[in-house]
Formats: C-alpha cells, sequence, structure tokens
C-alpha cells in the first residue's frame, strides 16, 4: 500500500507575548523568531503511518511511505527526521505563496502532486494553526475526486487493500472498513506523539537527499475560496489576574475555599 | 438573500438539530428555510419547530453520511445563496465540499457573519485563535459552519406554525468505498456539560495518575472534571473529559483551571465562566492573565488541601 503523509509545521504560538500579536500592512502577524513544531493533527498522522506500517509488515504486507510538506528549506530537518523513522521519500514543494488562508492553493498544490504519482492513501491533519482554515483534506478529496473519511482517531489494516478506520461523526463514532484510494483526515487521537528516531538510524537512513520540486501558485480562478481577508485583529481574554498568596498551601486553600463558596 | 439551514438530526442528534434549528430560524435566520437529514426506519421522525412562514424539509436517508447529503442538497436545493451549518465534523465537511461542487466559497467555525447583497463578512478565530480574522466572500453560494457562538443551541420549545415538508430517500446506500460501517457510541460527556463548579487540568498533571488524583479531588469539591487538549492527547483521561474548541465548551460559575498553560483553543472551553481561579507553576503562563484569580505555584498542594477542607466541611455539616 502506498501512502502519503501531508504535514506542516506550525510556529510555537504560545510563545508570543501580548505585545508580540500585531499585524502589519500586510495582515501579517511576525512569527519568524520563534521555533516551528509539528502541527500536532499532522503529527498523528505522521505516526498513525507508521504504525499502519508496523502493522502490514507483521501481516506479511508491506507499506510504501512518503512524507510530503510545502515551504522552504527550514523544514528539511522534519524531512530527514521522518527518513530516520523510515519513509521511503521526503519530498518538499517549495512554493512561495502565501498560504495562510488559502487552502484551496494548498489543496491544489497536492493533488497536482499526487496525480503525478501513485498512491492508495493520503493521511493529513484535519486543521493546522496559523490559518485554522480546517479545509484542506475536503478540498483535496474533491480535486482529486477520491472518498474521504474525516477525523480518523484510528486506523489499522483491514483484508488486502482496505482499511479498517475509526472516526469521530460528531455524536458518535463510526466504524467502517473502506477500500483505497481514500483521503483520510486525521482529528483527535489519544496517544498518536511522533515516535523519536534512534541515533543509529539517524546516521543510517537520516542523510538521503530529500526531494524538492519547485512549484508555482496553482490558478484559482474566480477569487478565493475563502474570500479575502480584510481585518486581523488581536482577541483579548484578560480578567483581573489577581495573585493570591498564603503563608502555606494551607493557608492559601482556605482562603481559596472561601472565595469559591462566597461565589457558588 | 436566500438561505437554507442544513442539519443533521443523525441516529443520535434529534436533540441538538431540533434546538440549533428553532433558534437559529426564529431568533438568529428569521428568513431561513431548513433542511434536517436523519436515518429511517429505526428512528421517530424528528420533531422540529417551524416558525410562520417559514419551511422545514426534513429528508430521510438510509445513512446520514457526507456524499449522500451532498449528493441531495446539489441535487435538490441548488438554489440558495447561503448554506449555514452548525460547526462540527459533519458540518465542516458538507459545507466545504458543497461549496467547491457549486463553485461557491466557504469557512469552517464562523464565530460572525453579516450578510449584505453582493457579499458576506465573516469573523473567526485564527492563529490557534489568538486572533480573530474578518474574510468578505462574494463567490456565491457562500457556505457557513458557525460555530455555537454564532449558532447557539435552543433553550425551551416552542409551536410548529410554519410548513413542514418531507422527503424520502430510501434508495441511497453506503458509498461505495465503504465496505462495513458500524456505529460506536460515544462516551457522553455526562456533567462537564451543565456544570456549576468545574475543575480542569493540563499537562501540569504529568501522567494518568496525577489525573486520577485530580479527579477525586474535584469529587471531593464537588466539581466536575475536565482536562485540556494535550492532557487527553496524552492519555491522561478519556477523549470525552475534554475541554476547549474540540471538546466541552462549559460555563460554571466557577473554574479551577490547574496545570493548564492556557492556549486560547483550551481557554474557549472556559471562557463562559463566571470566575476562572488559575493554579500554574509558570508566572508567565497565558492563563495567568485570563484569570480572575491565580495563585503561582505547584497546584497539588493547594488542591489536596481543598479537597481535606471540602470532606470536613460536609462532615461538620
Amino acid at each position: 500500500m502506498n501512502i502519503l503523509v501531508c504535514f506542516k509545521t506550525v510556529p510555537e504560538l504560545e510563545r508570543l507575548t501580548r505585545e508580540d500579536w500585531v499585524a502589519d500592512s500586510h495582515l501579517r502577524v511576525d512569527t519568524g523568531f520563534v521555533t516551528a513544531d509539528l502541527n500536532p493533527y499532522d503529527e498523528s498522522a505522521l505516526e498513525m503511518a507508521l504504525r499502519l506500517s508496523d502493522q502490514s509488515g507483521e501481516s506479511g504486507t508491506s507499506c510504501t511511505l512518503t512524507a510530503l510538506t510545502i515551504g522552504d528549506s527550514s523544514r528539511d530537518p522534519w524531512l530527514k527526521k521522518l527518513y530516520a523513522l523510515k519513509f521511503d521519500r521526503a519530498v518538499r514543494l517549495e512554493c512561495d505563496a502565501d498560504l495562510r488562508f488559502s487552502p484551496e492553493v494548498t489543496a491544489r498544490l497536492l493533488a497536482g502532486y499526487i496525480q503525478e504519482n501513485r498512491f492508495d492513501v493520503i493521511l493529513l491533519g484535519c486543521q493546522g494553526g496559523v490559518g485554522d482554515n480546517g479545509m484542506t483534506p475536503f478540498l483535496l478529496a474533491e480535486y482529486l475526486a477520491w472518498p474521504l473519511i474525516s477525523h480518523a482517531v484510528e486506523i489499522r489494516p483491514a483484508s488486502g487493500n482496505t482499511l479498517w478506520v475509526k472516526s469521530d461523526a460528531d455524536d458518535e463514532f463510526l466504524v467502517q472498513e473502506a477500500g483505497t484510494p481514500l483521503v483520510i483526515s486525521i482529528g483527535d487521537s489519544p496517544n498518536s506523539y511522533m515516535r523519536i528516531p534512534t541515533l543509529k538510524d539517524k546516521l543510517e537512513y537520516g542523510r538521503r537527499s530529500i526531494e524538492v520540486l519547485q512549484q508555482k501558485a496553482p490558478e484559482t480562478g474566480n477569487g478565493n475560496f475563502c474570500g479575502t481577508l480584510v481585518d486581523l485583529e488581536r482577541l483579548d481574554y484578560t480578567r483581573k489576574g489577581h495573585i493570591l498568596k498564603g503563608a502555606s498551601p494551607r493557608d492559601t486553600a482556605a482562603q481559596l475555599y472561601r472565595i469559591i463558596k462566597e461565589n457558588q | 438573500m436566500k438561505t437554507l439551514i442544513v442539519l443533521n438530526a443523525g441516529t443520535g442528534g434529534q436533540d441538538q438539530a431540533q434546538g440549533r434549528a428553532g433558534q437559529s430560524r426564529e431568533h438568529l435566520f428569521p428568513l431561513a428555510d431548513t433542511a434536517v437529514f436523519y436515518t429511517a426506519p429505526a428512528q421517530q421522525d424528528p420533531v422540529i419547530q417551524v416558525p410562520p412562514g417559514q419551511t422545514t424539509w426534513q429528508i430521510r436517508v438510509q445513512h446520514v453520511n457526507p456524499e449522500t447529503v451532498l449528493d441531495i442538497l446539489t441535487e435538490r436545493f441548488g438554489e440558495y445563496d447561503l448554506y449555514l451549518f452548525p460547526a462540527g465534523v459533519f458540518g465542516d465537511e458538507v459545507a466545504v465540499r458543497l461549496a467547491a461542487r457549486m463553485n461557491g466559497s466557504a469557512l469552517v467555525n464562523v464565530a460572525a457573519f453579516e450578510a449584505g447583497v453582493h457579499k458576506v463578512c465573516c469573523k473567526k478565530p485564527v492563529y490557534s485563535g489568538y486572533m480573530q480574522a474578518t474574510f468578505e466572500l462574494d463567490r456565491f453560494p457562500v457556505c457557513l459552519s458557525l460555530s455555537p457562538k454564532a449558532m447557539p443551541p435552543l433553550q425551551g420549545n416552542g409551536p410548529a406554525t410554519g410548513q413542514i415538508r418531507e422527503v424520502y430517500e430510501t434508495g441511497r446506500a453506503l458509498p461505495g468505498h465503504i465496505l462495513k460501517q458500524a456505529i460506536e457510541a460515544r462516551p457522553s460527556s455526562g456533567d462537564l456539560d451543565a456544570a456549576d463548579f468545574l475543575v480542569v487540568g493540563g499537562n501540569g498533571m504529568e501522567n494518568r495518575a496525577g489525573a486520577e488524583a485530580l479527579k477525586k479531588e474535584a469529587d471531593d469539591l464537588g466539581a466536575a472534571f475536565g482536562v485540556s487538549r494535550p492532557a487527553a492527547m496524552g492519555g491522561f483521561a478519556p477523549l470525552h473529559r475534554l475541554i476547549g474548541v474540540s471538546g466541552t465548551l462549559a460555563s460554571p460559575r466557577i473554574c479551577i483551571a490547574a496545570g493548564v498553560s492556557g492556549a486560547p483553543a483550551f481557554f474557549s472551553g472556559i471562557e463562559n465562566s463566571g470566575m476562572i481561579i488559575a493554579l500554574n507553576m509558570d508566572s508567565t503562563a497565558p492563563i495567568i492573565n485570563k484569570a480572575d484569580l491565580a495563585v503561582i505555584g505547584d497546584y497539588r498542594p493547594v488542591t489536596a488541601e481543598l479537597a481535606r477542607i471540602a470532606r470536613e466541611d460536609k462532615k461538620n455539616r
């Protein structure tokens, strides 16, 4: 089974201070000075692909894993890490378009790559920070004309080229056996943090070169799919933030208990 | 602007569908029609309130799945300018894919919107909830999924005075790629939705044992117990205990946030609390400024003492 995992990295926004949340005249917020991490939903997608590969190996079938991201060379350490975790291919699409609020451009770039290569299953997170568009998996399925299972929380190999997928369906879970090709978006999946490669595997597999493909932002026709961004303002949830100090935990708790009782 | 609200009464969501249909149309979207999808034949028809002059389509299908709903919407309900869905797994997917199929535009998790003659202006959280963006959409139809802020659940019931039309779609089976399907019940968030007093634990709990200890203390205090996303993803507590954008949006009178950093996606789950008390080691954690009252330090000895005082208080009463 050929599996493609699409992932992105996101800046660690919690490291920005209150003063950093200022949009410039192009409605951009400077996040370049904080480190980036894997988008949590994409991290789950990467780990789920690795587990699928492990489980397929145990049952005597094989999986080919490809990881793909869009962006500049700052993403390469992540791709190298994925090589070290035994992904077979690591691909970066280099495109200088502002993709924050352009899920249709992202989905078309991904669809273009997928159509030129042969994959059975596409895994990607249901949403990513910064844009928080939550649309790319849906649009990718539409552009590929492939079926979609959204907000998967668990995936296992089933029989032949089919998958067992448990997914979130608002008030319930759906447990389905699905054929391929298939796009699967990953939702809240507990205990799916990505494994850490061994030093040996880093040295043995992590040095392969990354496939870099230069891409132009595809034409999206008549206007943006999610409209035009016209304003960006900081959301302010500030409350009093009064600091309660006690002589000891017992004293602090006694003060708190009184306050709780007065306000209940 | 011709508007259609699309609801999924599914296999277990009738109450939510009824609630959102009722309040949405009467108070927020007085000129909208409604399409309610639900399954047959195991269930009774949903009873939908219909305000005067409005129309509701009750659409009974074998399986409420996005492919079926998309086919029916494009085939039979393609004449609307604006389609509104409650945000969620179903609403987000159908809104976006419907817009793609109809060459329109879409946004999900919209917190507020205003429909003009030639454009729809929407506000929604971005940058993980640190910022709010305003978008103008002028490619019609416009398909929006609305957060509970924009489409709140209904309180109370009213008489059905409008028109109900029924559409029976018995011929549509599961989409071809689904070979087998079963429905698994989702554990209820139980006491979280209606909790008056809530204790929420975050990554500071460190592990499952930390979560179990805090839950026991919450029980002693007579409070419901929830967790932040990092704690749920780390397996400290079941997912149905999750507080935040992808879990329960609670509105207790008092909320104690213990070992929680206070990222916006979490804070959305407690922002409607009457009083927020933060217990955190880090004086620079975002939760401190978002709380009414904060204790800087290890939360454990404080919550242990709180629980002890509560137990004694109960004994002495």
